[in-house]
């Protein structure tokens, strides 16, 4: 009798105990995890909130300011909710600390992730070759007239008499700078860029590979035979209507997916070089330029880069020099440049892929620049406002390192060099023709620099303005083989 | 606001929690919260505020009719209410839905609504619907305090994905609320768990699934889709349950305990068992409510099977892959029905998880894709009928980047962590263990979780310089 | 009608839906019958409304807790033995 109740006020005791043990742990949980949460809450309140990120190259969110309407329609406690996250207090180490994690989740096969690559069979563009690309080489005299007849073209021989009825759009005005009206000078075209990142990203799928100073961010390429057909027949369009007094002049740039990927992932892409093959035969009357063929000469080198949807100036270099024997202009070779290295470049294939090889991987940013004297002279999209500035942007972070030439896309550059010979160069370019302009200072006495996609006035008028012998059309073959047709056709029949 | 979002983890809920714990009063405590879900609610949605307020208002009303003494008064009132709280969902969810089925159906070509979506109708209104029927067959007495009425309508924790809480569950704590260290406990552990499975598995998981269904569909390999369905499937689980448990934690902390609505799905042996273990609250609403609906005489079992997968389908969203997606389930239930629960038993159980997984993972093929024709290419991906290939490489690569993550996403699908909870906390050393080992995890959870919330806000600037 | 008459005739009526002999107690509830789910108890309510012609409301089909309530229900309803 006395050692049952004796044992079960042990077990009564020894249940209490638990208890008191199981109740001591939580109050330590919730202590520990109550102090986590309100030394978080403090930092997040008190500590400094960044306005801008180099990472992501934009400004973070801002406060929203109130109003009524914004209270009601909810932007306003939205804006936020996003100002607290966006602006959080070392918001890009914590982004990269969180990089860090998601790489955690696994491991790389071969060394290579995989971002949105599609499996082969690739979704082909319906490619009709000979029918599309055959009327315009041969048809130009017959279609020409009805398509563009009512703005400009007409015969290659009365050019000069045109003008007028082009040039009130275009306006004389630009070289005396009349308005002080207009200082707005580009942000319209931004807003028109039809090009969605996400898209181009989703669309293109992009390889990692490699390890330490060899890793490399590949984009896959879907460029089509059609699109460089009729790339080919806007510029033959160009020929036709300039003449003969001025060289027009295809430079297609391949990129990195056609010199460092591998055979075994070469099913995930297309090839090209086949639609820069395709175009040559093409072309009448304009001139190819083989940057292909230049830049596979030196694959050893740095002439692409690997962080960076870009080459690199290396890789510029070598295509302008080809451009400068076929084009029969002097050029500078590389030792008489002043030669730049920035270190610590990480380029914009970080930011599509968010894969922390390439931010754990950066790489020397090299550009050269040029002895001789020139002056470089910008203007707006519609050929305005001149502001005499410098060719190089030196200033720009290192985030930003490939924007060290001519700075935005979104103006009109002119460079007016020491280099005598009476020839104009028009580039009408992407970015990647950036690159190539300050190896053309001691080849040309003027070199005019646009954008394909801003560019507000009409091309061959302007051309025949600025009294162009050359006309140059340098872009990768991501644009000369996709979207570049329309543009240039817009820039031709505007 | 989301519960998964740094505003809500680090200025909503704190400011909440430290108000409602400095009196112990109960009225002052129900006001606190009263105040804070009013705010939670105007914050993601002030324009619907006035509509929550008046569904409300006149549901209370309508409840006391019902209960009232004049049977006449007391079914109009049900009849009323009923009406009004579906209409709310109809207008206000399926409106464009239906108009454009109307107009396809016709050759018309009526103005199709935009209407903006309430914040949190679709459970609202169901706890509104769930009240008027309870007071009705006496289950609870009709509530006499409008702000305590008001506090059940809108509390936050449950107000924006659920768990679909019924009055009855909550009545008396609305009234008296005991909080022990225990339930802060359990409530904290929840919250962290909950945030872990949302932000760390189901998001990086939607990674994967983004990678794989929001491109080309027709040239993904057969097992790509099996693989992309399946790492759906799991997402879906960490997002909502996560989701659930998160809210049940934080109604742990104000003393409200919750029904459970996820109880590991995919240990499941039959489809039905599968629903009476994802999104539990939700399928016994139906069964409660709407499964016994006496309006179709004697073959009501299957009329009624009908309009409970019918409307489950419709109520996850208005688009007819829902409808589909839900009279599929229903389908399966009918099927082992028939079949009966005695022969299903004799099966070997490796078969009946094969069977109710390929089930499950077809089912959240439906379940995503919202385009009937991007949903027809996936289904016949899945079995070869696009051409596709049966493997493609691109598999490999995603499964080695991602295989601690799906190692981790299977592990947890199962109830690991509870058997070791239990295992472990048989002797006292082993509780003192466990404890630690909790509370280790839950800070881990809490911090990496932050650290991936804050980054998941990346617009990067891509073509500054393209 | 007497109670031990009631649960003789839904003695009946669970072992024949069930396809085995089974005896029912007051605190009886659908846990304690394998197969007892929402869908069997259509087939139980729709063969109880039968038997003893009367018919249950919509509320105490689905409040209903244990086979007690069903069987005062039953004997306040009742029309037929």
């Amino acid at each position: 009798m006395n050692e049952q109740q004796n044992s079960s006020g042990q077990r009564i005791r020894r249940i209490n105990k638990k208890k008191m043990l199981q109740r001591t742990l939580a109050l330590i949980g919730v202590a520990v995890f109550l102090a986590a949460v309100f030394l978080i809450s403090a930092a997040m309140l008190i500590l400094k909130r960044p306005d801008v990120s180099e990472q992501e190259k934009r400004r973070l969110a801002e406060f929203p300011t109130f109003s009524f309407s914004s209270l009601w329609d909810g932007s306003y406690t939205q804006g936020i909710i996003r100002y607290f996250t966006d602006t959080a207090p070392y918001r890009d180490e914590i982004h990269d600390v969180g990089r860090d994690i998601s790489e955690r989740a696994g491991f790389r096969l071969d060394d290579v992730k995989m971002h949105g690559v599609v499996e082969p069979p690739v979704p082909r563009p319906p490619e009709t070759e000979p029918p599309v690309t055959e009327p315009p080489v041969t048809e130009p005299p017959v279609t020409e007239p009805p398509v563009t007849g009512p703005v400009e073209s007409g015969p290659a021989g009365p050019v000069e008499t045109d003008p007028p009825v082009t040039e009130p759009p275009v306006t004389e005005p630009p070289v005396t700078e009349p308005p002080v009206t207009e200082p707005p000078v580009t942000e319209p075209s931004l807003s028109e860029d039809p090009v969605d990142p996400e898209e181009e990203l989703r669309k293109n799928g992009i390889i990692v590979l490699g390890s330490g100073k060899n890793t490399r961010a590949i984009m896959m390429y879907y460029g089509s035979n059609a699109a460089t057909a009729e790339y080919v027949a806007s510029l033959n369009r160009y020929k036709e209507a300039l003449g003969s007094g001025v060289n027009v002049w295809s430079m297609i740039i391949p990129t990195a997916v056609s010199y460092y990927l591998p055979e075994k992932y070469q099913k995930y892409t297309f090839s090209q070089k086949e639609n820069i093959d395709y175009s040559i035969p093409l072309l009448k009357n304009v001139k190819n330029v083989d940057a292909y063929g230049a830049l596979l000469a030196h694959v050893n080198e740095p002439i692409i880069t690997r962080t960076d949807h870009h080459w690199a100036p290396l890789g510029a270099y070598y295509a302008a020099e080809r451009f400068a024997q076929d084009a029969g202009v002097p050029f500078a070779p590389l030792s008489s440049y002043q030669k730049v290295d920035r270190d610590g470049y990480v380029g914009t294939m970080y930011a599509y892929t968010g894969d922390v090889k390439l931010k754990n991987n950066p790489e020397v940013f090299t550009y050269y620049k040029p002895a001789n004297s020139y002056s470089t002279t910008y203007y707006s999209t519609s050929f305005r406002n001149p502001q005499a500035s410098s060719l190089f942007f030196e200033w720009v972070d290192i985030s930003y390192a490939y924007g060290v030439f001519l700075g935005s896309d979104q103006q009109i550059a002119v460079i007016d060099t020491d280099c005598k010979n009476g020839r104009t160069l028009l580039v009408v370019k992407d970015s990647y023709g950036n690159a190539l302009i300050p190896f053309f200072t001691g080849s040309f006495e003027k070199i005019i620099v646009t954008d394909y996609r801003y560019f507000d006035l009409n091309l061959v008028s302007f051309c025949r303005e600025q009294g162009v012998t050359d006309l140059l059309f340098a872009a990768c073959a991501y644009s000369s083989c996709g979207v570049e047709a329309g543009y240039l056709e817009e820039m031709r029949t505007r | 606001m989301l519960f998964a979002d740094p505003f809500f983890l680090y200025f909503f809920l704190p400011i909440c929690t430290v108000l409602y714990f400095v009196s112990k009063n109960g009225r002052y405590r129900n006001a606190v919260l009263l105040f804070f879900s009013l705010l939670f609610y105007a914050w993601g949605d002030l324009k619907s505020l006035p509509l929550l307020l008046a569904a409300a208002a006149l549901n209370f009303f309508l409840g006391r009719l019902i209960a009232g003494k004049r049977p006449a008064a007391a079914k109009a009132a049900l009849v009323c209410g009923i009406l009004f709280d579906l209409g709310l969902l109809v207008v206000f969810k399926y409106s464009a839905f239906f108009t454009e089925n109307f107009n396809a159906l016709t050759g018309l070509s009526l103005p199709v609504p935009e209407i903006a979506f309430p914040l949190g109708v679709s459970f609202y209104t169901f706890r509104l619907i769930s009240y008027l029927l309870d007071v009705r067959w006496e289950k609870i007495p009709p509530e006499k305090s409008f702000s305590r009425f008001l506090l059940y309508v809108s509390l936050f924790p449950c107000t924006v994905a659920g768990p679909v809480v019924r009055y009855a569950d909550i009545s008396e704590e609305m009234r008296i609320r005991e909080i022990s260290v225990e339930d802060l406990y359990a409530g904290v552990s929840r919250i962290a768990v909950g945030l872990g499975k949302k932000v760390i598995l189901a998001d990086l998981l939607a990674g994967i699934t983004e990678e794989l269904f929001a491109g080309e569909i027709a040239s993904l390999s057969v097992l790509g889709c099996w693989y992309g369905a399946v790492v759906y499937a799991l997402q879906m689980y960490y997002d909502f349950s996560g989701y659930s448990d998160m809210a049940i934690g934080i109604a742990r902390l104000f003393g409200f305990h919750f029904p459970e609505n996820f109880n590991y799905p995919f240990v499941c042996k039959t489809i039905a068992e599968f629903w009476q273990r994802w999104h539990i609250t939700l399928g016994s609403f139906f069964r409660d409510y709407l499964l016994y609906v006496p309006i179709f005489g004697s073959p009501r079992k299957y009329l009624g099977l009908f309009l409970v997968w019918f409307s489950t389908g419709l109520w996850h969203g208005a688009s007819w892959n829902f409808v589909i997606w839900g009279l599929y389930f229903g389908l399966f239930i009918l099927l082992e029905n028939l079949i009966g629960k005695k022969r299903i038993k004799k099966i070997p159980v490796p078969v009946r998880h094969l069977y109710t997984k390929l089930v499950i993972t077809v089912g959240f093929g439906i379940f995503y894709f919202t385009d009937t024709a991007r949903l027809g290419a996936f289904l016949a991906g899945l079995f070869g009928g696009n051409g596709n290939p049966f493997f493609g490489e691109t598999l490999l690569y995603s499964l080695a980047s991602n295989a601690f993550l799906l190692a981790a996403a299977v592990l947890f699908s199962l109830p690991v962590v509870p058997w070791v909870k239990k295992k472990l906390e048989e002797t006292p050393g082993g509780l003192i263990a466990s404890g630690i080992f909790t509370t280790a995890a839950n800070v881990t959870l809490l911090v990496v979780s932050t650290v991936l919330m804050i980054t998941a806000e990346s617009h990067p600037f891509l073509y500054a310089h393209f | 009608m007497t109670k031990e008459a009631v649960y003789v005739a839904l003695n009946k009526i669970f072992s024949d839906i069930f396809d085995e002999p089974i005896t029912l107690f007051p605190e009886t509830t659908a846990k304690d019958i394998d197969g007892w789910d929402s869908l069997e108890h259509i087939n139980i309510i729709h063969s109880v409304e039968r038997r003893f012609g009367m018919k249950f409301k919509m509320g105490e089909i689905s409040t209903m807790k244990c086979v007690g309530e069903m069987v005062d229900i039953i004997l306040a309803r009742a029309t037929k033995g």
